[in-house]
């Protein structure tokens, strides 16, 4: 037989609390309150830095320079200030970009998404958000670096550049893999810390001179990769042009 | 304890606890965000989206740990009963914040796109043999599927329809949700994360579990260990009269692993089962509570002498015949059919209360 039961009153949630639930009760609510209240308060202070990633969803600007649309839709300003373009949502702006043959005078409206230096544009959803100026004031061609090997982090231009924060790691993979599946350009962190929030450059991935990923490729997105390919220099766009079996994971 | 069945029987202490549960809900998802736009610093913090899908995602398996430990904690003390009275609603509660969690992770990471918001989520990836490719998204999905099941059937109503047995057994697929949840984690955020608080945060969460588990587990086990062997024996000595406190259960083990809650009260001492008939609360832990036997669960109570709930309820016992000689009390380890009546045996010199 079991320990002779106590005689002290047993609670019964219909019946009035006995005192020496409602002493326990007492200390024990506050105190879980107050573990609540750390716990919120050192999982969130824990975060890591999603990085100084911008998107001024709130103010439509206009650029104007020139709009080309190979390898990926961009707008080079005067300057060589180089924005990718976009559509709202996880899309490419490929359709509504060829209005011609490259290079092409245009004027370009939308809301800007910026991060150390790499820009984008995306569209605001007006019919005549990019209009045709005129003839190019010079046309770009790419300056090329040669080979090179970058290591870093695939992500989707759009996300990391600041439409998600983070957007980039593990818990946004699917949403990276869903943006470059839409057409929003694949980009490279190149960090040899994957939680580095400020990454020593930005690159445009292209494979094999495209930015369509293969589904391959697409599982290594989000996740560590050692890339060799060619790299080149679009106005103040860093790109590198890999062929699939040179893209490769980390451990 | 209900004749019929109504969405909650609210009583003050159910209310309370609501109160207090929304007020810890609201409390830690208020600090999480307040902390999060807080840090690093402003203007470089996290996305709103992202901080809701967090926010939600930690207090739901805050949620379950606590709805984890309650289970052994008020196997180990009487006074976390209170904890364990309304844990139903707590478990619904971490449910719909769960799923809140889902639907926001969904619709940013899955919506917006060219796919299908959960076939992009859930099978935009399947690199299943490697740490990093895994795609942790579809083991929280299992997860949260096991989790609507048992929110749905928490009421009393399907209790009675798939029975105790069923319904327990179906309940303690919580614990292959708990894995898999501790799975999704670990597989999936905390790779993004450098800082050691979340992992080592969650490593805390499930020793804690473990060890309420495991001391509450050796607590079963040295009730066992004191088991009697009632193999071919027609009366079994069970306790000393002397040992049985008046309107108290004692709980008596047989080695066949059933139980015996013997009861005291009105100068009489009767046996029943000792599971409850409701959600298998050991009523050899309880109390007569208006000449009633009563569940320190859920205080389903029943008569000593016919292990009967009292009209209008319907639940029943098996009680067992019990007979004293001298001090002894000695209880037949047969079972009779549940709701069949067994004369008290009366303890010589003590008088009926009526």
């Amino acid at each position: 037989m079991n320990e002779r039961t106590e005689q002290d009153p047993m609670y019964v949630g219909y019946l009035p609390l006995p005192t020496r639930h409602r002493v326990f009760l007492a200390l024990l609510i506050p105190a879980l309150m107050l573990a609540l209240i750390g716990t919120a308060t050192l999982i969130a202070a824990g975060q890591r830095d999603p990085g100084p990633a911008m998107w001024n969803a709130s103010e439509e600007r206009a650029w104007s320079g020139t709009l080309i649309t190979t390898p990926y839709p961009m707008l080079i300003e005067d300057d060589g200030t180089t924005h990718l373009i976009v559509e709202m949502g996880k899309r490419g702006a490929h359709e509504r970009s060829t209005l011609g043959p490259d290079p092409r005078a245009a004027e370009v409206h939308g809301y800007e998404l910026r991060r150390s230096g790499r820009r984008i544009i995306e569209l605001a959803p007006d019919a005549d958000a990019i209009t045709i100026t005129g003839p190019p004031a010079r046309a770009h061609t790419p300056n090329e670096l040669g080979p090179g090997t970058v290591r870093g982090e695939i992500v989707d231009g759009k996300c990391f550049l600041g439409a998600m924060k983070p957007g980039d790691g593990k818990a946004h993979k699917s949403c990276a893999i869903l943006c470059i599946q839409g057409g929003l350009p694949p980009m490279v962190a190149v960090r040899d810390d994957p939680f580095d929030p400020t990454p020593d450059e930005i690159l445009l991935l292209l494979v094999d001179g495209s930015p369509t990923l293969s589904p391959e490729l697409l599982e290594l997105v989000a996740s560590p990769v050692e890339i060799f390919g060619t790299r080149s220099r679009l106005g103040t766009l860093g790109t590198i042009d890999a062929s699939p079996n040179d893209i490769r994971p980390l451990p | 304890m209900t004749a019929t069945y109504k969405l909650v029987q609210w009583n003050r202490h159910k209310r309370v606890y609501d109160v207090a549960l929304t007020l810890a809900c609201t409390g830690y998802l208020a600090t999480f965000v307040a902390v999060g736009l807080a840090m690093p610093e402003p203007g470089r913090t996290v996305g709103t989206e992202v901080l809701a899908m967090r926010a939600l995602g930690t207090l739901a398996i805050v949620l379950l740990h606590l709805i984890l430990i309650i289970g052994p904690a008020a196997r180990l003390t009487t006074l976390a009963a209170p904890l364990l009275y309304n844990r139903r609603h707590l478990g619904v509660t971490f449910f719909l914040v769960a799923l809140l969690h889902a639907i926001i992770a969904l619709g940013f990471y899955g919506g917006f796109g060219v796919r299908n918001p959960i076939s992009s989520v859930l099978a935009g990836y399947a690199s299943y043999g490697s740490a990093s490719g895994f795609p942790f998204e579809v083991l929280g999905f299992a997860a949260l599927l096991i989790f609507f099941v048992m929110a749905a059937t928490s009421h009393d109503f399907w209790l009675a329809i798939l029975g105790a047995r069923f319904w327990k057994t179906l309940h303690m697929l919580v614990y292959v949700a708990y894995a898999l949840v501790i799975a999704h984690v670990a597989l999936g955020p905390l790779q993004s994360e450098p800082s050691p608080v979340h992992g080592v945060l969650l490593i805390l969460g499930v020793v804690t579990i473990g060890t309420f588990h495991i001391a509450a587990g050796i607590k079963e086990l040295r009730t066992d260990s004191s088991a009697i062997d009632a193999d071919d024996q027609q009366w079994i000595d069970v306790a000393d009269v002397g040992d049985l406190d008046d309107n108290t259960a004692s709980v008596v083990c047989l080695r066949s692993e059933e139980r015996i809650a013997l009861v005291r009260h009105d100068g009489s001492i009767s046996a029943v089962s000792n599971v409850c008939a409701h959600q298998g609360g050991p009523l050899g832990e309880g109390r007569v509570i208006d000449g009633c036997l009563t569940c320190p669960w859920h205080g389903y109570q029943y008569r000593p002498a016919d292990g009967q709930s009292p009209p209008p309820y319907t639940e029943r016992l098996a009680t067992y015949a019990v007979r004293i000689e001298g001090t002894r009390v000695m209880v037949n380890p047969k079972p009779n059919a549940p709701g069949t009546r067994v004369e008290p045996a009366r303890i010589a010199g003590s008088k009926e209360s009526s």
